[in-house]
């Protein structure tokens, strides 16, 4: 009976999304747009962030590609692939960036964006990475600390 | 020293010693890599500390003053919910009452410390008193992400758990505190920052989430894609003869040995 009631995986996933939606919508409703802020400050951030993540994540991939050729025969044909993939992410944001301001965030140089767009994405990953285990530890601790579901005397019984 | 060597020497090279030193720490092979890597993470991560000092004109330097201002409350956190976590219903290794009261003290305390670092004067500024960029990086993500995911887990709680209702609760709990926290920073205004700025700041988080997702998933089908290849390009393994008479006969010998028991 209590299966039918509990929310499906969908329902998590909803509720990953679920807060951003709302913050923007009562954000919205409460004070408006903000003055001189819109889509055109908002592109280059996802776009700058795409790829410096893009970069980041296929370097770190990349690292766990050494010990997965390692239990092949031929270990360096799968990093020789994922270093195309890194090469290829590192080429696109160069060429990105390079198409004008479009991708410059109030940075004078490529070099400085690319500086400050790696900085930036750390910077990120630490705070995910820390309410990420946040609420890790809550969960856990909230388990251990609510009264066993082991019922003793059914444990017992189980054990004779 | 040029100013881009310098903070390339200062600031970049340790931090990539972090990773690196804690990559070289997995190596299993050999003893002495173990200690050596977590060393070499050691030695960076006190560097990238120090870089306010020792590459102060860097923009990065900032990365390394927020990581310092930002470690005190979130060990504490940390060390708070573990602590709270290992005086429950563990099965070994169990810490006693009094290690759970002083893990919720951490954990409050922590809390507080990072709230008054927007709320107070607490709050991380670099040389000619602007706020460090970085820290209005850092607070909206960790907002969002914490207001997200403590609701995510929750409902995981409900949905994957065994009768864990009242356990959820706790995470619904630290995500709306997050959400109210956000909603209040986005309409009244601190000592240091104007409430339409951290507005604006949490629209960047909001776009910096989603490309943090699509670079991920990315990154993530591109590793998928080349394991796939790779596996795909590797020959099926050659089929052997079946086994013979005589190969038969020593396998029911071996099955004979093993099977049965003391009577």
């Amino acid at each position: 009976m209590e299966n039918q009631t509990k929310p499906s995986a969908k329902v998590v996933l909803v509720g990953l999304l679920f807060p951003v939606i709302f913050i923007v919508a009562l954000d919205y409703s409460l004070n408006g747009s903000i003055p001189n802020f819109g889509i055109e400050e908002l592109n280059p951030r996802i776009a700058n962030s795409a790829l410096t993540a893009f970069i980041l994540f296929s370097t770190f991939l990349l690292g766990n590609m050494f010990f997965y050729g390692e239990s092949r025969n031929r270990p360096l044909a799968p990093i020789f692939s994922m270093a195309i993939a890194v090469m290829v992410g590192i080429l696109a944001t160069i060429f990105f960036i390079n198409q004008g301001p479009m991708l410059l965030e109030g940075n004078g140089s490529v070099r400085a964006q690319l500086v400050y767009n790696i900085a930036h994405t750390i910077v990120s990953i630490i705070a995910l990475s820390v309410s990420g285990l946040v609420t890790l530890g809550m969960m856990f601790s909230a388990i251990t600390n609510s009264p066993s579901k082991i019922d003793n005397f059914n444990f017992a019984a189980e054990e004779e | 020293m040029d100013e881009v060597l310098k903070a390339a020497v200062f600031f970049w090279l340790p931090f990539a010693l972090v990773p690196f030193g804690v990559w070289v720490a997995q190596i299993k092979s050999a003893k002495i890599t173990d200690k050596l890597g977590y060393l070499v993470a050691v030695v960076g991560g006190i560097l990238v500390l120090a870089s306010p000092w020792t590459v102060p004109e860097s923009p990065s330097s900032a990365v390394g003053q927020l990581i310092g201002f930002i470690v005190g409350p979130v060990i504490l956190i940390l060390f708070g919910l573990f602590n709270i976590a290992y005086s429950g219903n563990v099965p070994v290794g169990r810490l006693s009452t009094r290690d759970r009261y002083f893990g919720l003290l951490s954990f409050i305390l922590g809390i507080i410390w990072l709230s008054l670092m927007h709320w107070w004067e607490l709050t991380p500024v670099v040389d000619g008193g602007e706020i460090n960029p970085y820290w209005l990086v850092f607070l909206p993500n960790l907002l969002l992400s914490l207001t997200c995911l403590a609701m995510a887990g929750g409902l995981a709680m409900i949905a994957f758990g065994d009768s864990r209702t009242n356990e959820s609760k706790y995470l619904f709990s630290a995500s709306a505190l997050s959400f109210t926290f956000i909603i209040c920073a986005m309409n009244f205004d601190s000592p240091k920052l104007e409430a339409i700025s951290f507005r604006e700041y949490v629209w960047l988080s909001i776009a910096d989430l989603i490309g943090i997702l699509i670079g991920a998933v990315l990154a993530i089908l591109s590793f998928a894609l080349v394991i796939f290849i790779y596996e795909k390009s590797i020959p099926s393994p050659e089929s052997i003869d079946a086994p013979n008479a005589e190969e038969l006969a020593h396998v029911s010998e071996v099955i004979t040995q093993n099977i049965g028991g003391d009577e």
